[in-house]
């Protein structure tokens, strides 16, 4: 594959030691997208980080897909109110300092 | 390098079982692991502090000779060749004294201070491990703290960091918000075994060095209005945040009343040209020092309501 932004999933999984079988377990769950071609099935580069975010999690702590899928929907979610939280944090500053207003 | 107590780390006594060991370590690990804990550095390094406990004492060998010369473990051979024995503190007929126990402890050609190069020939100072070692690990991510005034953020800017000696070239795109972090890839910590670099994380500490209010896209301002002005009707200029603006006033403003400047508030964090709104809120303000004749016109204006 000529493709520079596409890195082949076998080649991927020798690099960080895992099974191909785990690709697919996570491809399957839809946690990343796979681009399928005669040849080979590939990794868009853009994946990466979430990827080894996954391997990282699988191969340390032993989480299984499924697992793993739930990490990320709750790291998701923590972001989503973090931000949250640094909002309200900066919202509140306006009330709680009034005679600047 | 401070010593770690790799029982006391795992929350174990000297006695624990192989299979204790690894459900402390799994444990553990799992509430420490970076990726469980985004831009918290305490995390990270407690949980390279753990995979150091675990490497040590899931290791049958390695933790026997932790168990006999603790912190001085990986030095067990050295010892033992020497006829160290750590229960008595000295080598063969020579008293620990002699071979200066006080302050940095000197055990033949090694120092205290190897002890930390060991981990880091380990761990690549950084990063972290599976347990494993062989594996590619990211490495390790960095933080880092932005001030920038309100003035700073309203439009976009490049700037140059310069981060552990590297420079950085960054654009702050406008409209970011106090105490937003951002994360720039592969500029943290070398990977380990090959493994990708580690991130960087900046926070963003924006003074608010205006008069302006900020929330979100959106700016409050109070702005004086004269007596009469509110009374009669009129027209006075305001100032923007990056200009000016003139305003009618409807007769009879009432205190307090709120004027909505649509698009002249911030701008909208990474959609170029969208801005929030300017709220203007009316103090109004009462005539001081009244001269007799006024006084008496307003005593004819309050006989007329």
């Amino acid at each position: 594959m000529e493709n520079s932004n596409l890195i082949a999933v076998k080649a991927f999984c020798h690099s960080h030691e895992i099974e191909t079988a785990f690709i697919y377990s996570i491809y399957e769950i839809g946690l990343i997208d796979l681009v399928k071609t005669e040849e080979d099935d590939f990794i868009e580069e853009v994946q990466l980080s979430d990827l080894e975010k996954t391997v990282r999690l699988h191969k340390d702590l032993h989480i299984n897909s499924e697992g793993i899928a739930a990490v990320f929907d709750l790291l998701q979610q923590m972001e989503f109110l973090q931000k949250k939280v640094t909002a309200l944090q900066n919202r509140l500053e306006i009330y709680e300092n009034p005679t600047d207003l | 390098m401070e010593f770690i107590d790799y029982y006391k780390l795992l929350g174990l006594d000297k006695n624990a079982s192989a299979q204790e060991i690894k459900k402390a370590y799994r444990k553990l690990a799992r509430k420490h692991h970076p990726d469980l804990n985004p831009n918290d550095q305490e995390a990270q390094n407690k949980f390279q502090q753990i995979n150091e406990a675990h490497e040590v004492l899931s290791d049958p060998e390695k933790k026997k000779k932790y168990d006999k010369y603790g912190k001085d473990w990986k030095h067990a051979d050295e010892f033992e060749k020497a006829g160290y024995d750590p229960r008595q503190q000295q080598y063969q007929g020579r008293t620990a004294g002699q071979q200066g126990f006080g302050g940095q402890q000197s055990y033949g050609e090694y120092s205290e201070e190897d002890f930390s190069e060991f981990f880091n020939s380990m761990f690549g100072g950084g990063g972290f491990s599976g347990g494993g070692g062989r594996t590619k690990f990211k490495g390790q991510d960095f933080n880092a703290e932005l001030r920038l005034n309100l003035t700073d953020v309203f439009r976009s800017q490049k700037q140059t960091l310069t981060v552990n000696g590297k420079q950085i070239r960054l654009t702050i795109p406008a409209g970011i918000e106090n105490g937003q972090t951002i994360k720039i890839k592969g500029h943290g910590g070398e990977g380990m075994n090959g493994g990708p670099k580690g991130d960087l994380y900046i926070t963003f500490n924006i003074l608010n060095n205006t008069a302006f209010k900020r929330d979100g896209s959106n700016l409050y301002k109070e702005v004086d209005l004269d007596f009469y002005k509110a009374i009669l009707g009129g027209e006075i200029t305001v100032d923007t945040f990056d200009g000016k603006v003139k305003l009618k006033i409807k007769p009879e403003t009432q205190n307090g009343t709120k004027v909505k400047l649509k698009g002249k508030g911030f701008p909208v964090y990474k959609k170029e040209g969208q801005f929030g709104d300017l709220y203007i809120s009316y103090r109004v303000k009462m005539p001081e020092k009244l001269t007799q004749k006024e006084k008496e016109l307003f005593e004819e204006l309050a006989k007329l309501r």
